[in-house]
């Protein structure tokens, strides 16, 4: 027979054990539906290659992420962000779509939108001094018949000293309105001030992903 | 002595064994979280390589992020969310309209004067949104805040539910379609129209891994 007295010691060293073992920890209850999933049932051992899985998988993220500088839109807020990575280079007040529509006269039942596209896009073009060919609603707007000379078309001095193209007919662009930045007024392009234009094309070549939400 | 020798041991034991079934139990909800993450990553990877703008709704974490190319360029906050008819949320959803808006008639621009024109306060807080294949998620506020538009969409609910039970008979829409009722801000509910387009696509988790 054991001792008494070590008899005692056990008991007590287990009551102490017992003590010591957080409430939470002897309980089963409290777990989550995921346990209870005999899908999602599995050993500790499996626990570490999964979570090399979801780091590769992060990584393969990331590295989606532009290598150089890309621009953001905000047209809710009416701002245009240029990042590089997670750093924001440059944070600019812009004027973006007005959401309005025009009734196509030669076509009943079909209208312009002006919306600033939402999206994944790149920049195509970058001018210097660009000129602005004036598009059919912009004469229909005003209440003035569409020229056929072609070059009655052209303006010089609307869009300001540069003009990024992101395709179809889109630029960012510069302003005759500045006190309008910030507000969603355009057709569809997206107006900078001159200072925030002159940064966006020093840093934004052909290529630079645009993404417009 | 035998009897407080039993219960040494039972005492210093019993703990000791359901604490490696915890242990084993934690790592299964540490791996079923990391299986899930996994899972919401792979699928996002199909969308991320192609230029486009996406929303990863994570009911695990209560947020909705607008992406593009792995890049979050917002977050949504939600308040609380629930699934009204069970069935799988994976694979991508693509919405199949954004919330209608009444859009203003374009006028010739002025010096200084802003035309008419569409804005955040001028979206919808309360809509449905339709997703294919087979998901309905409905956006809106609270009880206390809306509380006709919550008894509307309780009723709705309701419904529903006598139409999955009754089949053919009282059916209202396909007995598959999932929903989902997230409660949010006015304010978020509004950016979250904005943001959507048609065609828009749509990943769901539960993760419960913190996000970068």
């Amino acid at each position: 027979m054991f001792p008494r007295t070590i008899g005692l010691k056990i008991a007590g060293l287990g009551l102490i054990f017992l003590a010591t073992v957080p409430l939470s920890a002897r309980t089963p209850a409290g777990l989550t539906e995921a346990v209870d999933d005999p899908r999602t049932v599995v050993s500790p051992q499996t626990l570490q290659p999964l979570l090399a899985r979801h780091a590769t998988l992060k990584k393969k993220l990331s590295q989606l992420t532009p290598p150089g500088h890309y621009l953001i839109v905000d047209t809710a807020h009416n701002r245009l962000y240029v990042k590089r990575g997670k750093d924001t280079v440059l944070t600019a007040v812009a004027s973006t779509g007005s959401g309005t529509i025009l009734e196509k006269p030669d076509q009943p039942g079909s209208q312009w939108v002006f919306d600033t596209p939402r999206g994944g896009f790149s920049i195509q073009s970058r001018l210097t001094n660009p000129a602005w060919v004036k598009p059919d609603w912009a004469f229909l707007e005003e209440g003035i018949s569409v020229p056929s000379n072609p070059a009655e078309r052209v303006e010089q001095g609307i869009l300001g000293d540069y003009a990024l193209g992101f395709g179809k007919g889109y630029f960012i662009h510069g302003t005759l309105y500045p006190r309008l930045l910030g507000k969603n007024v355009t057709h569809g392009c997206i107006r900078l001030s001159d200072d925030d234009l002159k940064m966006v094309y020093k840093l934004a070549k052909v290529g630079t992903p645009l993404m417009i939400f | 002595m035998l009897f407080l020798l039993l219960i040494g041991l039972y005492t210093g034991l019993f703990p000791a064994m359901v604490l490696s079934r915890e242990t084993v139990h934690r790592s299964n909800m540490d791996a079923a979280a990391v299986i899930e993450a996994n899972r919401l990553l792979e699928e996002e990877l199909t969308l991320a390589g192609r230029p486009q703008i996406y929303m990863v709704l994570d009911l695990g974490a209560h947020i909705i992020l607008i992406k593009s190319r792995g890049i979050e360029l917002h977050r949504h906050p939600i308040t609380t969310w629930h699934q009204v008819r069970e069935g799988s949320l994976h694979g991508v959803f693509r919405l199949r309209a954004r919330p209608p808006v009444s859009r203003p008639k374009a006028v010739a621009p002025a010096e200084n004067t802003a035309p008419a024109a569409i804005e955040l306060q001028h979206m919808p807080e309360r809509y449905d949104l339709a997703f294919d294949p087979g998901l309905m998620i409905s956006v809106g506020q609270t009880a206390r805040e809306r509380p006709w538009p919550w008894v509307k969409s309780l009723a709705q609910e309701w419904w529903n539910q006598v139409a999955d039970m009754f089949g053919g008979v009282v059916k209202t829409e396909d007995a598959s379609t999932i929903r989902i009722h997230l409660t949010v801000s006015p304010d978020t509910a509004r950016a979250l129209a904005w943001t959507m387009t048609d065609g828009m696509p749509l990943i769901i988790g539960r993760t419960a891994l913190a996000r970068d």
